[in-house]
């Protein structure tokens, strides 16, 4: 029972993780572009080469 | 005689299935690296089930017990991370040559109140932010109402975070930059050696008995099934950050993809998230306007809890029986508010700020370190009410 219901949770989480993708699709690839962005603007690729942690360590 | 338990096929089925239609859709939908970065989330969540790697425990252990394995466990992941990452972070990734980022934060108040918050409240809620995924994909209840107020607490610390910012800072500092790479790698090792040593003197003078073998054993070790010694973690461990930070381009982060996640729910009814400052710096801006499965942190954290499926499926633990009363679920409750909220003005959790900092040389994941004990130690105390 517990893992029929842990699982319909998770679907469900997916299914909205997917309804996101579908809203949003993808703007910006950071990994698709890299040499490319970093000549334009060194301060802005490092900053989304960082990702997550960018100026503010761990995400 | 200790009965071995079955494998659970059934969960187990749906842990591989749901893993390998996500492996295909990242692959197909996103890219390649997105589907490599969620097989490392994968191995990080088989990893921490299989060897039980929890901050949470092993630091209460210490601060109650002074049982100091946990914690030599994770001495030795830092310094074998320490050495894996030196040399590479701020060069360039081993596979795909794109530039690599460590975890470097400024150290200042805000991570100092942060961490103090995150240590207690890790306490409370019985998990960190690995902890927290960890154990949810082994089954735990608890852990999904952790998870929740996990993902609240991470949204509210995005709101007026640039108070938290102007607060007094020595800025970032990163050890590799200040000292280079040798100076820096022996400044850490030391570090960590003196605090391996130091612990180790507590537990043996409260315990008189010290095994430093013990991290090395675990009784009834089995790779498929579990579980494993702390020091296999640790090494594993270790080495998956450091495929992270090649394959990503950044190291290992867990709660980023919190306050995204609840930042995505927020804007979704209607709450302007998006005109808070912390959502229009670089990659919070992107990766709000992007889809959640382009979001590196997102996908790992997924991966965690599907490794965590299969591993407690293969342990035939998935559906122990968990107690639970109203004070637990009101520990859940705060616990995983404030945890959600320390993080952000951390910079992280004892994953992005301590794990990763700590090996990219940053200092202010040794402050992190620091502020987040003193408050597992507060945390501890608290605990017995709840837990009682």
């Amino acid at each position: 029972m517990k893992s029929i219901i842990f699982i319909l949770v998770f679907c469900f989480f997916i299914f909205l993780g997917y309804l996101d993708h579908s809203k949003y699709d993808i703007v910006y690839n950071p990994l698709a572009y890299p040499s490319l962005q970093l000549e334009k603007n060194k301060n802005e690729q490092i900053q989304i080469f960082s990702a997550p942690c960018s100026d503010f360590g761990g995400g | 005689m200790i009965q071995e338990k079955k494998i659970d096929f059934f969960t187990l089925s749906f842990g591989l299935i749901s893993s390998i239609f996500l492996l295909y859709f990242l692959k197909e939908i996103i890219n390649f690296q997105h589907s490599l970065i969620f097989v490392i989330g994968l191995l990080l969540g088989f990893t921490l089930y299989h060897a039980s790697f929890g901050f949470t425990g092993g630091w209460r252990n210490f601060i109650e017990k002074s049982d100091s394995s946990a914690l030599r466990a994770q001495f030795l992941m830092l310094a074998f991370a320490i050495l894996l990452f030196s040399g590479i972070v701020n060069s360039k990734s081993i596979f795909y040559g794109n530039p690599v980022i460590g975890s470097i934060a400024p150290t200042n108040v805000s991570v100092i109140i942060g961490s103090f918050i995150f240590g207690l409240a890790m306490q409370l809620a019985g998990g960190c932010g690995s902890g927290t995924l960890f154990t949810l994909g082994g089954g735990n209840t608890k852990m999904f109402i952790t998870l929740i107020f996990f993902i609240v607490g991470s949204l509210v610390g995005t709101y007026n975070f640039t108070f938290w910012l102007d607060l007094p800072s020595l800025g970032n500092i990163s050890l590799l930059e200040k000292f280079g790479i040798i100076n820096t790698v022996l400044i850490q090792l030391i570090s960590i050696s003196l605090l391996y040593i130091l612990c180790s003197f507590i537990d043996k003078k409260r315990n008189t008995v010290l095994n430093h073998s013990d991290i090395f054993l675990s009784s009834g070790f089995n790779a498929i099934k579990g579980p494993w010694p702390l020091f296999l973690g640790a090494i594993l461990l270790a080495i998956l950050n450091f495929l992270m930070l090649n394959i990503a381009g950044h190291p290992w982060s867990v709660t980023f993809a919190f306050g995204l996640w609840g930042a995505k729910i927020a804007s979704f009814v209607g709450i302007d998230v998006a005109s808070w400052t912390f959502w229009n710096f670089n990659y919070p801006k992107i990766a709000l306007k992007n889809s959640i499965f382009a979001d590196h942190t997102s996908i790992s954290n997924i991966g965690i809890v599907l490794g965590a499926v299969i591993a407690s499926s293969f342990a035939g633990s998935f559906s122990q029986k968990t107690t639970t009363n109203y004070k637990i679920l009101l520990a859940a409750i705060l616990g995983g508010f404030l945890m959600g909220f320390g993080a952000r003005l951390a910079f992280g959790c004892n994953i992005g700020a301590l794990f990763s900092g700590i090996a990219s040389g940053s200092l202010h994941g040794w402050a992190w370190f620091l502020f987040a004990f003193i408050g597992a130690f507060f945390g501890v105390k608290a605990r017995r009410w709840f837990y009682s």
